[in-house]
Parts: C-alpha cells; structure tokens; sequence
C-alpha cells in the first residue's frame, strides 16, 4: 500500500527535496523497488544488496545536484540502471566469478521451486504450468542483452511508461520500442515453445 | 482487416499501440487471446519477481546460511566435526610418519657460528727461557724459582747472601713441572755438582737471560721471551696470526690425478719470523703423494709473520692445502 502511494506521488520539486532533512527516509521508501529492480538484473542478492546501497548512498550525496526535472523515483532507477550497467562491464571478464557465483531463481529466494502465481483459484496443473511459464520468462529475461534486459523490466516488472523508461534509460522512444520488441520477441518465441 | 503482426501486438503489450491496431485488439477474438495469453505471463513474471525481490530483500544472512542447510542442522554439524577430527588426525598421522620425520629434520638447520675469534683466549703462551753463568759445566738439577709475571732477581742455584734479599723467580703463566729440593736449579738437569749452567745473563742453564734453561728470556726451557714449553708461539694472547703472501699453488701428483683422487692435506707448521715456514708436520694425510706435494709447496710459501710486542716471532700454524681437480 505504501509502496503504491510512493510509486504515484506527484513530481516534487527538487529544490524542496534538498532542502528537506529527510531525505534519507524519502530514499528509504524506494529502497525495495530500486533492489527489485537491481535484484532481476544481476540476479544476485549479495550483490544486489550492495548495489542498492551504492545507488542510495550515490543519490544521498548527489542530493544537492538533484534538479528536480524528474520524479524523484525515476532519478534513482537511472541511477540504479547506470549502476547496473558498470557493474555488469566490470564482470564481463570476470567469468569464473559469475561462474561460480550461483544465480538467483526462481528456486533459490526461499530454497524450494517457488508457487507464487497470483491465481489461487487456479488448478494444480495449471499451478505448475503457470510457474514454468514464470520461470522460462526469468530465464529469458536472464539471457537478454543489458539494454534490453532493463527496458524489458522497467516496462514489465516496474510497470513504467515508455516516456518515464526514456528518462531513465536516456534513449530515444525509438530505440526502446525496438529493444522492446526484441525483448518481447525473444520470450514469446520461448512461450511459444512451451505450448 | 488482417490480424496484427507481431511487433503491433508487441506494440499493444508496451502500450503504444496505435488506435486502429487498439480497436482491431479489442474486437479479434484470436488477436486479443494471444495478447492476453502474453499479458497474463507477463503479469504473473511481474508479480513473481516482486515476491522474489520481497523476499531476497527480507532474507537476512542467517536466514539464508540457515538454508543451506536444509534443516540438517545434525547432519551438517556432525559433518563439519568429522572433517576437522580427519583434518587432525591427517595431520598426526603425517608428523608420525618415519620420512616426514627424517625430512623436517634435515631442513632445520643449527646454526653454530664459530665464535672462537670473539672468546678470550686463554693465554697459552709458550715459549721459554734460559741463563746461565758462563760456568763451565752444565745447569744442576734442582728446584724452580716461583713464577711471577716479572722478573726482578735471576735465580741462582747459590743463594746470594743480601741484607734483603729478593726472592728469584722466573716469568711463566703456568704450573711447570717441578721437584722438591733445596736449592735453585733446572729440574730436567742431570744430578751433579751445583752450576748454574754454560748459558750468559744470570739464571740457571745453556741459553740467555735470566731464566732456566736451554733458551733465552726469564721463562723456563727451550724458547724464547719467558713462558715454558719450548717452540712457537701460538695465535691469540698477543700473538698476531702470520698471513701468507706468497702462495703458489701445489701440484698434482700423477697417482692422484690418475685415481681422481680430491681432498685437502692439513699441516702443521712453525711459521718462523723470517716468514718462512720450517718444522712442516702432517695433521690430516690425503695419500697417493699428495702430502709430500702439499709440503714442497708450503716451503716455498712465505708469510708476514706473526707479531708478538710488535717484533716477529715464531708463531705455530695451521695450513689447509686443499687439493680439487677442475
């Protein structure tokens, strides 16, 4: 519910922010939805965690260059996206780290294969193939080159406009309509093959 | 109208589609199915992410580590005590073993420098001494005078008749073989009537000085500058040691070379103060003519002697000559 009425505050303006002494608890209140954010990208929750601390400890010390041409939340997923692609860079070599590094699942946030689908009304086949279905998008999802992989997330998992994905992403509408497209192309191909 | 391509009803998902491919979304039935069979997957990839990235958000350390365990927390702790007990007792076992025994003691190395150079040498000075009157027979045997580290009064084997008279002694640091008698002579003298020898400069004996003995000085018995026991010097108590400066090497002797026969010769030698060496003894033989090999090259050697009050002295010394065919 929280998390609702933070996702669809109105624009404040920057100046107000800066000046507010707390800031640090207005960041604490996006701090879930920039790790779920990071979390679907590097699918590491170490990492993710340490991630998320760097973007609002980033955003805590940029606070006063904060312009306030954008929602405050919209700020903080650019920051998380930049993050995340310099993470990613960095790892790029690190091949036996990723290797080794187990990623996180759809099995591995609590330790059995996950039944969260929000159907409860639906059958226990239906269940099962609801999750396969959950868990081949993830896979998808995982595979996805780093541009599409967040546009694909920020419009899917964040729910955000095509304008707000521009201005966190800083790419033209175009350029996001065609990693979108390939993005959606590639997991129905996936759907597709499942039924 | 056709039904949409893929990338309108890719359109329609990101919502921006446009109005017709909208209106063409609601009214085909195929169309929509395939667009809601494609959002319902997205939507539960959406909120199974957000439970995901909830529940990773929660899952503290502890909680996570605890998994690992699957609730064998028994199993998992009897485990970990087995591997530290092998890890133990591997450890035994290797320190037990007879090679790995043998193999750290060799590489532990004792180190015992040779400190002798920094003890203080005892002062083993030898040397000697000797007198006489310009009598005409050899010293009488008799007792030794008292060993002082200075000589004030010669002995004599007549005692001088002085209002105070100042007891002989002879310069020596060391108990000097002696024999109870009366009066003052040289106790390795023959028995006979009472001389204090063919030597010149008071004492008893053949040499010079006042001491007893056939040398010089106020020692007792062969040698030179006090002291006893005849001969050289050795290094330490004042002595300087002789350094060689001439030393061509010695040659191989034919049998030595045909057997390839390798090793050192040590010698003893009496370096005298014209820096030449005399009194050639072997400590340590090699064989096969290499020992006489090592002394005809030792005879040519010549020294800076070495140096007792600032005056050569004979000096006894140590040589290796080491011998290694290349």
């Amino acid at each position: 519910m929280r998390q609702m009425s933070i996702e669809a505050s109105p624009v404040i303006d920057g100046a107000d922010i800066a000046a507010t002494e707390d800031f640090e608890s207005l960041l604490e209140l996006h701090r879930s939805r920039v790790f779920r954010f990071i979390f679907a990208s590097v699918r590491n929750r170490e990492t993710a965690e340490n991630l998320t601390q760097d973007c609002l400890l980033r955003a805590y010390k940029a606070r006063d260059s904060f312009r306030g041409d954008s929602a405050l939340g919209t700020w903080l997923m650019r920051i998380a996206a930049n993050l995340v692609r310099s993470h990613e860079t960095s790892n790029r070599l690190k091949f036996w780290r990723r290797a080794l590094r187990p990623e996180a699942g759809p099995a591995d946030a609590r330790g059995e294969a996950i039944d969260v689908v929000p159907d409860r009304h639906l059958s226990p086949e239906a269940m099962v193939l609801a999750r396969e279905q959950v868990e081949a998008v993830w896979r998808v999802a995982a595979r996805l080159p780093e541009r599409q992989r967040t546009v694909f997330l920020l419009r899917f998992v964040e729910d955000m406009e095509l304008l707000e994905i521009a201005a966190v992403t800083g790419m033209k509408e175009g350029t996001i309509k065609t990693h979108l497209f390939r993005a959606l192309n590639a997991v129905r191909s996936v759907l597709e093959k499942r039924t | 109208m056709n039904h949409l391509s893929s990338q309108q009803i890719s359109e329609c998902l990101m919502g921006a589609a446009g109005p017709d491919q909208a209106r063409h979304a609601r009214e085909c039935g195929a169309c929509r199915a395939e667009i809601e069979r494609l959002e319902t997957a997205l939507a539960r990839f959406r909120s199974s992410v957000r439970q995901w990235s909830h529940e990773a958000e929660g899952a503290g350390v502890y909680q996570t580590t605890y998994r690992l365990y699957r609730g064998n927390g028994a199993l998992a702790g009897l485990s970990s005590a087995l591997i530290h007990a092998g890890i133990l007792g591997l450890l035994f076992l290797l320190g037990s073993l007879k090679p790995v025994q043998i193999a750290v003691r060799e590489t532990v190395s004792l180190i015992a420098p040779d400190l002798s150079a920094f003890k203080p040498q005892p002062r083993k000075m030898q040397g000697g001494g000797g007198g006489g009157a310009r009598e005409l027979r050899d010293a009488s045997k008799g007792k030794l005078p008292k060993i002082a580290p200075k000589q004030f009064a010669p002995p004599r084997t007549d005692p001088v008749e002085a209002h105070l008279p100042v007891t002989p002694t002879i310069v020596a640091d060391q108990p000097l073989p002696n024999l109870q008698a009366n009066n003052y002579g040289d106790p390795l003298s023959k028995l006979g009537m009472a001389s204090n020898g063919i030597g010149a400069g008071g004492g008893i004996g053949n040499g010079r000085g006042g001491g007893v003995g056939p040398g010089s000085g106020a020692g007792f018995g062969p040698g030179a500058s006090g002291g006893f026991g005849g001969g050289a010097y050795r290094i330490g108590g004042g002595v300087s040691a002789p350094v060689p400066i001439y030393q061509p090497e010695p040659e191989y002797s034919e049998e030595a070379r045909k057997a390839k026969w390798q090793g050192t010769v040590l010698l003893t030698l009496v370096v005298d103060p014209n820096g030449k060496a005399v009194d050639i003894r072997i400590a340590k033989s090699l064989g096969l003519g290499l020992d006489q090999k090592a002394i005809e090259a030792v005879e040519k050697w010549r020294f800076k002697p070495g140096m007792k009050d600032g005056k050569p002295v004979p000096v006894i010394a140590t040589v290796e000559v080491s011998f290694r065919l290349l």
